[in-house]
Formats: C-alpha cells, sequence, structure tokens
C-alpha cells in the first residue's frame, strides 16, 4: 500500500519529478561514468603490458626502467651486454626472452628493435596477443612492422619506403637514409605504446648502423646488399640456426637496451628477479611489470581523487535538490498529511513514505542513468578504442559501481531524512 | 457514556498563554447524533482534534468507549483512531490522486484490515450504498463533483466499521441540493449502522437533522475572549 501510494503520488506531480529525476540521471551518469572509465583506464594501463613476467634492464630505477622499455619514455641508462641475454635466454627458468633495442626514431615515433618471438610473447590488456591489421612480422633485415597509429597518422600503407633517424627527436639530422625500410605488416590497434612504435629486427638496427659515419671503404658494404634479399632468423635467441653467410655474425647486436621474459612458472619470477639482481658479471635490474606499473598509476591519484570528487559533489547536490523539491511539495500537500493523519496514518508512515519517494527518485534514476552510461558506451566503444585507444568495455556493473549504486542510495536516504521528518510531523506533536 | 471529558485543558505550544479549551465536564451518550455549533474561533476543531487523539491535552481525562487516550501511547492511539473513528472535513477528504476506491483500501490499510477479499467487496457494497456510479469509481477522485467526493469521504469514513463518525463542517462546501442530499444520506446510514455522530458546524439551518444539539461554548469555558 505504501509503495502504491508513493508511485501515485510521484505520478501525480509528473513535471517537478521528472525534473529531480533528470537532475538525479545527469549526476548518476557523471558519477558511474567517471568510476568506470577511472577503473577502466586504470586497468587498460596497467595492462599496457601483459604476458610479461620480468623486464630486464640496466641497473637504474624500477620506473626508469619501465618507462623506457614499455611506454618509450624518457632514455635508457645504459644498454646490457648481449652475453647477459644469453645467460638469461638459457636459464631454465626461463621459456622465452625478447630482446629489445631502442634508441632510433621515425619522425618522433620510436623504433623498437626485437626479434619476431616479440609478436608472438608480448600481449597487453588480458592477454590479447598482437594481431596484424594488414601484413605479417618482419622477416628481412630492412622490413618494418608499424604500430596502428604510426600507420595511421603518418599515413603509411604495405610496401611504403620509410628511413629511420638515429635520436629521438622529431628532426633529426641524422638520417639512416642509405638503408630504407620496407612496410610489411601493420598492427592493429592496441591502446598501448606499441601503437606508436615501430618494430624492426635487431639485425636491421645493426644494419642501419653498420655504414653509419663511415660512409666509405665499409667492407660490409657488400654485405649488406647480399642481406637484402636474405631471410633473418625470426627467433634471436637461436641465432647460432641462421642460415646466412658467416660475416652476418657481424649483424649480432652487442649490445640490446632490455629484456622481456616470460617464465615457465610464475613461481619461480622472485627468484629469477633476485638472480638477475645479483649478477656478478653486469649490473642489471629485473622488474615486474604489474608492480612498477601500479607504482606509476599511484602517482595519478590526485588526478583521479579529484575527479571522483568533483562527481560526487555532483551527485550531492542533485541529493539536495531532490530533497528541496521533496520538502517544497510537502508544504504543497500539508493538507494531504493531515488527512492522511487523521486516517490512521502513523508518523512513521509518513516518514517513510516521502522517503520512498526519494528512493523511487533514485532508483528511476540510477536505472536511466546506468543505462545511459551503457548505450553511451557501446556506441563510442569502438570510436574510443580506434581515436584514443582506450578500452572501455561496456559492462558497468562491477563490484565497484554496484558499491556506489547503494552509495547512492544511502546519500538519498540520509538527505530525503529532513523533508521526511517534516512530513511526518514529529516536532509538531504536541 | 460514550465519550466522556473531565477537566480538559488545551492551549498549542506557540501560545501556551492562549487556553482554548477549557472543558470542566462533557460528556455523549452512545448511538446519539448530536449537533455542536457555535462560530469559528472558538475551538470546534480543536476539540475535535483532541476526541481524535491528534492533539494532546495538557490536563484532564479523555475517555472514548472506555479507553482513556492519555494513557495510550502514540502508536496506540493512531491506531485506535483508524479502528474506532471515522472522519469527514469540510474538504480535502479524499487524497486527490486516488480513485474512490484506493481511497477507501487505503483506510482500511491502518486499520487493523478484514481479509482483501472480503474487503473489496464491503467497498463495492459501500460505494452502492452511497450512490456512487461505477463509472466514478476508477478514476482520481479529483476529477469528481465535490458532492460526490464528499459522499466518497463518508464511504471512507465508514469503511472501518468506526463507533464513532466525527464531522467537521462536512457540507460547508455543499450548494443546498447537495447539501440536503448529503445529510439525508449521512444520517441514513448513521442510523443504519448504529453509529454515535458528531456533528460540528456553524449553519444552524442543519440543527433539525440532530435529536441532541449544544453549543460548544456552553460547555468550553474559555474565561478570555478569543479574537479571531
Amino acid at each position: 500500500m505504501l509503495i502504491k501510494l508513493a508511485i501515485k503520488s510521484l505520478q501525480n506531480r509528473k513535471s517537478s519529478i521528472l525534473l529531480s529525476i533528470l537532475a538525479m540521471t545527469v549526476s548518476i551518469f557523471v558519477l558511474l561514468g567517471v568510476e568506470h572509465i577511472r577503473h577502466q583506464a586504470k586497468e587498460s594501463f596497467s595492462q599496457s603490458i601483459s604476458g610479461v613476467d620480468l623486464i630486464v634492464g640496466a641497473r637504474t630505477g624500477s620506473l626508469n626502467l619501465l618507462l623506457y622499455s614499455v611506454f618509450k619514455i624518457g632514455n635508457p641508462t645504459n644498454n646490457i651486454s648481449w652475453q647477459s641475454f644469453e645467460k638469461i635466454s638459457n636459464n631454465n627458468k626461463v621459456k622465452w626472452a625478447v630482446p629489445i633495442s631502442l634508441g632510433d626514431s621515425h619522425k618522433g615515433y620510436r623504433v623498437l628493435g626485437t626479434s619476431t618471438s616479440y609478436f608472438d610473447y608480448v600481449s597487453y590488456g588480458k592477454q590479447h596477443s598482437l594481431t596484424f591489421e594488414q601484413g605479417k612480422p618482419f622477416n628481412h633485415i630492412f622490413d618494418v612492422v608499424l604500430g596502428a597509429d604510426v600507420a595511421k597518422k603518418l599515413g603509411y600503407q604495405l610496401n611504403d619506403k620509410l628511413v629511420l633517424a638515429h635520436g629521438i627527436a622529431k628532426t633529426s639530422f641524422a638520417l639512416h637514409d642509405s638503408t630504407p625500410f620496407t612496410v610489411v605488416g601493420i598492427l592493429k590497434p592496441t591502446g598501448t605504446p606499441i601503437d606508436h612504435t615501430l618494430h624492426v629486427s635487431l639485425q636491421g638496427i645493426e644494419a642501419m648502423h653498420v655504414n653509419w659515419q663511415k660512409p666509405r671503404g665499409v667492407p660490409k658494404q657488400g654485405v649488406l646488399k647480399a642481406l637484402k634479399n636474405k631471410l633473418v632468423v625470426s627467433k634471436a635467441n637461436h641465432t647460432h640456426n641462421m642460415p646466412v653467410v658467416d660475416s652476418l655474425s657481424s649483424l649480432q647486436p652487442k649490445s640490446i637496451t632490455a629484456i622481456m621474459v616470460g617464465l615457465k612458472s610464475k613461481i619461480s619470477t622472485f627468484r629469477l628477479q633476485r638472480e638477475i639482481n645479483h649478477d656478478k658479471k653486469e649490473p642489471l635490474l629485473a622488474i615486474l611489470p604489474g608492480v612498477a606499473l601500479s607504482e606509476l598509476w599511484q602517482m595519478m591519484t590526485i588526478l583521479e581523487n579529484t575527479l571522483l570528487l568533483v562527481s560526487y559533489l555532483v551527485l550531492i547536490s542533485a541529493c539536495l535538490g531532490v530533497s528541496a523539491m521533496l520538502l517544497a511539495s510537502i508544504r504543497e500537500r500539508s493538507r494531504e498529511i493531515e488527512l492522511l493523519r487523521m486516517i490512521g496514518a502513523s508518523p512513521v508512515f509518513l516518514f517513510l513514505f516521502v522517503e520512498l519517494e526519494a528512493i523511487l527518485i533514485a532508483i528511476i534514476s540510477i536505472v536511466l542513468g546506468a543505462g545511459m552510461l551503457f548505450c553511451s558506451l557501446v556506441f563510442t566503444k569502438s570510436y574510443l578504442a580506434a581515436h584514443l585507444g582506450l578500452h572501455i568495455s561496456a559492462n558497468i556493473l562491477t563490484a565497484d559501481s554496484l558499491y556506489l549504486i547503494a552509495l547512492v542510495m544511502i546519500v538519498t536516504f540520509i538527505i530525503a531524512t529532513l523533508p521526511s521528518i517534516s512530513s511526518s510531523g514529529v516536532f509538531k506533536r504536541a | 457514556m460514550d465519550i466522556k471529558l473531565t477537566n480538559v485543558n488545551f492551549s498549542y505550544p506557540e501560545k501556551p498563554n492562549k487556553v482554548i479549551i477549557n472543558i470542566p465536564s462533557w460528556s455523549l451518550n452512545r448511538s446519539e447524533h448530536t449537533f455542536i455549533y457555535g462560530p469559528s474561533g472558538v475551538g470546534k476543531s480543536t476539540l475535535l482534534g483532541l476526541l481524535s487523539g491528534l492533539l494532546r491535552a495538557q490536563q484532564g481525562d479523555i475517555t472514548i468507549f472506555g479507553h482513556q487516550l492519555a494513557k495510550m501511547s502514540n502508536r496506540q492511539r493512531d491506531k485506535f483512531r483508524a479502528n474506532t473513528i471515522g472522519y469527514v472535513f469540510q474538504t480535502f477528504n479524499l487524497i486527490p490522486y486516488l480513485d474512490a476506491f484506493e481511497n477507501i483500501q487505503l483506510a482500511s490499510y491502518f486499520a487493523d484490515t478484514t481479509s482483501s477479499a472480503s474487503l473489496e467487496q464491503e467497498i463495492t457494497a459501500l460505494l452502492n450504498n452511497l450512490n456512487i456510479p461505477e463509472a466514478d469509481r476508477k478514476q482520481p477522485v479529483s476529477r469528481l463533483s465535490i458532492g460526490q467526493q464528499q459522499r466518497i469521504a463518508i464511504a471512507r469514513a465508514l469503511i472501518n466499521k468506526p463507533k464513532l463518525l466525527i464531522a467537521d463542517e462536512p457540507t460547508s462546501s455543499l450548494d443546498k441540493d447537495n447539501r440536503d442530499k448529503f445529510m439525508k444520506l449521512l444520517m441514513s446510514v448513521v442510523k443504519d449502522k448504529d453509529i454515535t455522530l458528531l456533528f460540528v458546524s456553524h449553519d444552524m439551518s442543519l440543527a433539525h437533522y440532530f435529536n441532541h444539539v449544544e453549543s460548544i461554548q456552553d460547555f468550553n469555558q474559555v474565561e478570555d475572549k478569543i479574537s479571531c
């Protein structure tokens, strides 16, 4: 009866209630939206790289290593030797090891030298492996695979030729223009720094540096020519199987920037990490990417909290709006309330009656707000993924948003006590 | 004696010095139909508020059908009011956005209700009895005429089979024709169901319907003159 009365009473005051619902809906949309996107961004960020158990680099800070190896921000402090790479990849706890080499760029985009196993093992998000929009992994020394953004922003197509530059500035005077690369593959968007990266083989990196600054009288000039059509072995850690001429061994990199390591068993992660960190031959640092990523995210807490604070304030103002509307309506409805008292309604009933109206408004708004958010996420999903590299799931019914919804109900209840008490007239009782 | 007041004193908390009700002794007999008249501002509505238990006297005893109102808890008084007292106001007797049926249901909801199956029958019987056309029963009462609304108000007041019916100027918003119809209907229903009726009005022309007529100023001894 109480519910029926509350519903009918709300229906009777459609226009003012509608405005309140609208205000509530917008605020719930904002609150849930901010919370959801915050979570998704955090998740997507902390999954910028996945499937990698350890990242090994020269000894530096863990954030620094993470920044340059995964996000390609800043510069590597030092390189690590090829011997260290071989040692780690031959460790029996290690399932796979992918070398990466940084330092060159193309029109402001970083170039990553690696082996083809990079495309097999490195993944992002919830274990999404890298997939090709067009083409295939690099096969030859002068092949390049483009990240989605690079291809899109610079307008490259398959088989286009491009020249890499030394250093990382957008305009470089040290172009490796004697060794143009051919685009053989373009990756699908991932929403990670991979989108902004050009991938070439380690041998490619070496090759373009071979005759660099030694333009004349370089004995390897002939080798390079020969190499252009030779197959580069895909797995760098099996270089001894390379079916190429002897002189190619000179293309074996002497040093690389970092190693991404996958383990046979996660349990051995910490042991191997300690082993690497205590390596006697070379000062190395191994980090757990997940841990380092969450450390990095900590720095964004202030921004995150500010956003959340703003959305909470929006919610509270909407709740106060509903409360004010109800309070005004109670003045208008004093006779109705008097009548209800006369036919036997207790103050508790009247209190609950007004509370229920507020709660109903909140429920309707939550349903509308969540529905609006869901629809807009569904419709903008592909746009966000393609243009901002944001992968946002449309599933908003997470534990956190349910917690928020419960919070909205509680806040509504608390704020509605004012008009409810005023309607129950407990203060007026003689 | 069904209703008995002894040494009842009341003033509103906002104006504690202005005594509105001061009744040394007053009573009503069972099944009596009493007409109380008096100009506005002499405490008629306050008296009804005291009788219904919505207001509490600062002093004195009010006994209704053997129950002392002062000894009941707030909750008990709300229940008691729902169960034993029917009330018809001058206006605003019904929740405007509910239909006749729902209004009556609501009133029975607050009382100790009978089962819902027989409740529907009872409501239908009551509405038939009071000549409410079927078509008018399922639309919000705010769309009905005042006369119609006042008749539904009687039905609403009677649904819990009250022993006491209090009517507070129920006819003053009706025209003469409707007023006579209303009075006839009310008196016949009250007689039929053997209900004690307390009818308050300033309109002396209604007095001939009643066997017991009193002026409130006769038993409410407020010393200083009340200005209105």
